[in-house]
């Protein structure tokens, strides 16, 4: 096996995880969330290994790039079929510490959220990334982002602490 | 307006926090669907069949230097398995000679720039170089303010053995989104390709060519429509060359010796 293949694979596996904690916040499915860190694996692979090329400056952010564009992608071909959903379903919240109950509830919550409010959610919030970085990633400008991000936290006010919750209406708190 | 909150990353991590990875499968399952994108290259279906077709006028109009003197000026796709022929398509047999003694470079990384000038005359200034490679040179270069970029590489520069046949080669290193990978009379095989970077990199436009020789040398050469391949203004809508003369540059014998 070559360097370059080793190198590769030991990159893979170190971010697997986390691109399928990403994916499946994207998808709202364990098997789409994997087929899509597949798919994102593959082109990481194919520019990994193309000759010519200077090696992946920055092999993480072009990853998360390529699984958000990816997903973006896929969701832009199928858009004539799923539409977001206007209310969120009303489903009981079992104990915060129950995560498969979490996980439930917040699956609905992004359901009924459009494609691009997905992915700035997780670059955002779940990757820590700047307005900048992640208008960056899904290629988009940063005020389409700072527009989208209130938007977006806002469908999962339900599933927050009202206490910690801050936005830019003074005093708003939610339960 | 302050967009931070934190209570929706804490959200996000803990329903999260638990799901189960198997990272070998998925490894797996990506590192094989990489290694199929880069031999998808088989012209199974009636689109590519037709995409071939349209290669071959794009080819044969480069010229009969490029195509070779002793074929019908025809080149065809090798090795295209159950493709679709169609009854305009010319079928030809192309059989590939055992790999010849591998050429030795006429040109070493410095010389790069000048002998691509001596195809395609015009004022040509080096890009700094961070690798001198004379024995696999891959230099970038402004030719009339526009980016170049010409790779002379053996085939066993990247994987440290040798790769296979100019077809598997392409199949393995061409591009996705490339032309059919196309079998010239003298054994090359040839993809071109143009394309337009992300709007982060400046949308800029390059085109492509590629050529693989039977002796084992992997050649490319792409050219922007800007000084340089991303982060630079656009100075044209379109490349300086087009992908026949790049594919024309590709398949020169300036680069070797004893052609």
């Amino acid at each position: 096996m070559s360097t370059r293949t080793q190198d590769y694979e030991e990159f893979a596996r170190a971010r697997t995880p986390a691109l399928l904690r990403s994916a499946w916040l994207l998808c709202g499915d364990t098997h789409l969330a994997e087929d899509l860190v597949q798919d994102t694996l593959a082109k990481v692979y194919v520019r990994w290994h193309a000759p010519f090329r200077s090696p992946i400056e920055t092999p993480v952010a072009y990853a998360q790039t390529t699984l958000t564009r990816t997903f973006l992608s896929s969701r832009r071909r199928r858009s004539s079929t799923e539409q977001p959903y206007a209310d969120l379903p009303d489903r009981p919240l079992a104990d915060g510490s129950d995560a498969t109950a979490t996980r439930l509830a917040l699956q609905d919550a992004l359901a009924g959220l459009a494609p691009a409010d997905r992915a700035v959610l997780v670059l955002r919030y779940l990757d820590d990334l700047s307005v900048e970085e992640t208008a960056d990633r899904m290629g988009v400008s940063p005020g389409a982002v700072r527009s989208r991000s209130p938007r977006a936290v806002a469908r999962l006010r339900p599933l927050l602490d009202a206490s910690l919750i801050v936005t830019s209406e003074r005093g708003t708190t939610h339960g | 307006m302050d967009d931070h909150y934190p209570s929706a990353s804490r959200l996000l991590r803990d329903a999260t926090d638990d799901l189960a990875v198997d990272v070998d499968r998925i490894v797996r399952g990506g590192v094989s669907r990489g290694r199929a994108a880069r031999r998808r290259r088989r012209a199974g279906t009636a689109l590519a069949a037709a995409a071939v077709v349209g290669v071959i006028g794009v080819a044969a109009s480069v010229g009969p230097d490029l195509l070779g003197s002793d074929g019908d000026g025809v080149p065809v796709a090798a090795d295209s398995g159950p493709a679709t022929s169609t009854p305009s398509a010319p079928s030809a047999t192309v059989s590939i000679e055992p790999s010849p003694a591998r050429r030795t470079l006429a040109v070493t990384q410095a010389e790069v720039a000048d002998a691509f000038a001596t195809i395609f005359p015009g004022d040509v200034s080096e890009h700094p170089q961070k690798e001198v490679r004379d024995d696999a040179p891959i230099v970038d270069f402004v030719w009339e303010g526009f980016g170049v970029r010409v790779g002379l590489t053996p085939e066993d520069y990247v994987t440290g053995e040798p790769v296979g046949t100019p077809m598997e080669r392409c199949e393995l290193w061409g591009q996705e989104d490339g032309s059919p990978c196309l079998t010239l009379p003298d054994g090359t095989v040839v993809q071109t390709m143009t394309s337009t970077g992300p709007r982060a990199d400046g949308r800029i436009t390059s085109s492509s060519a590629w050529a693989w020789t039977p002796d084992g040398w992997d050649v490319m050469v792409a050219a922007h429509n800007a000084a340089a391949s991303k982060d630079s203004p656009v100075l044209d809508d379109v490349p300086p060359f087009t992908e026949e003369q790049l594919l024309r540059a590709a398949t020169s014998d300036v680069w070797f010796s004893g052609s």
